[in-house]
């Protein structure tokens, strides 16, 4: 009999998993992000120095602004993914940071966009299977800390989308999409 | 008695950690709402541009605002057909040919194209999405991922028709990540 009910337990144990339906390795999210980090940089190099402070529209963010905003976005998302403050203490509220303070040139622009991919990637490489299963409360709705890895990850592509028309505009061929 | 049990405790065991290296899980629900948002985000942007913007290009040598829209449907049916195993209706075709450059027209193809693969993807099984493919010589890539990677490119090609409304004088739709 004892044998039984530790048997029905690890059979409902297997069960619960059952509504599992897609399945990410470690290796294969920080693969995703690797790529979309050398994605972003190929579009920061082919940007010339003086298309940093170009606007399509007057209305809308500079291609450095554009850049930083994915920057202080990949920060927010991982504070809040992960409960921890950013490397310079940002602890969730305040994601327009880097856009205020970074210069809007080619080299500090690139350093800091580089820098908030790599903080992000070290971060999710230190989750466990277990945290990143957690639900937690963001925008008013459940969503798991996974899913705002998620979430980060669709603002980036957004953004990064958006400056290929930049490029265009400025007479640059942007770099091939690198979906893979 | 315990002897005997022993191996089925150890099939057990490895049935239940099979995925000891799976790091996160998506439920289908979970996928199907994303990809249900992502189609009511898509026509915010479909809604936003009127009639005449549709035929818009930021410079010549690019897309048109509905040629970057039946891109993206036209490779939602690609990854969808991939992933899923079925037949692209659309294999072998342009995607401008998918539908008239009108408003109208490309609206609905779009919206078909969300449709095929929502369809898709709620009729896999577990297995199915964690199945692997070869992609080249070198990648091997589950369904899931495919389906990733489907999302991945609307968010893209959408992102960059934010720049075509703002060149049309139009504020875009907010982002609609949630």
């Amino acid at each position: 009999m004892k044998r039984l009910s530790l048997l029905f337990t690890m059979l409902t144990l297997t069960a619960a998993g059952s509504s599992a339906f897609a399945q990410f390795t470690q290796s294969q999210m920080i693969a995703e992000w690797q790529r979309a980090r050398a994605y972003t940089k190929e579009y920061l190099d082919a940007m010339p120095e003086d298309g940093y402070g170009f606007k399509p529209t007057p209305e809308v963010r500079s291609f450095a602004g554009q850049m930083l905003h994915l920057a202080d976005v990949n920060y927010a998302f991982t504070v809040t993914a992960s409960g921890k403050p950013s490397p310079f203490g940002q602890t969730g509220a305040d994601h327009g940071q880097l856009g205020r303070t970074i210069p809007q040139t080619k080299e500090a622009t690139t350093q800091a966009v580089m820098a908030s991919y790599d903080w992000l990637i070290s971060i999710l490489q230190g989750m466990t299977p277990d945290q990143l299963q957690e639900t937690i409360k963001f925008a008013k709705e459940d969503i798991t800390r996974f899913g705002i890895f998620g979430k980060a990850f669709e603002h980036q592509t957004h953004h990064r989308g958006q400056t290929t028309i930049y490029l265009r505009l400025k007479g640059i061929t942007p770099p091939g999409e690198k979906l893979f | 008695m315990i002897m005997k049990s022993l191996p089925l405790w150890g099939t057990l065991l490895i049935l239940t950690f099979p995925g000891e290296s799976v790091l996160a899980q998506f439920t289908q629900s979970e996928m199907v709402k994303e990809w249900q948002r992502a189609k009511a985000y898509t026509r915010e942007y479909l809604d936003a541009m009127p009639e005449d913007g549709y035929d818009f290009k930021p410079t010549p040598a690019i897309r048109s605002f509905a040629e970057q829209m039946l891109h993206l449907a036209w490779t939602n049916y690609f990854f969808a057909s991939w992933a899923g195993g079925t037949q692209n209706p659309y294999e072998g075709k342009d995607a401008g040919d998918l539908a008239a450059h009108t408003r109208e027209a490309t609206t609905k193809a779009v919206m078909d194209s969300y449709d095929f693969l929502i369809n898709t993807l709620q009729n896999m099984t577990p297995d199915q999405m964690n199945e692997m493919r070869k992609k080249g010589k070198d990648i091997e890539i589950s369904n899931a991922n495919l389906f990733g990677k489907a999302f991945e490119h609307q968010t893209h090609h959408r992102g960059q028709m934010t720049i075509y409304l703002r060149l049309k004088g139009i504020t875009p739709p907010g982002e609609k990540l949630f």
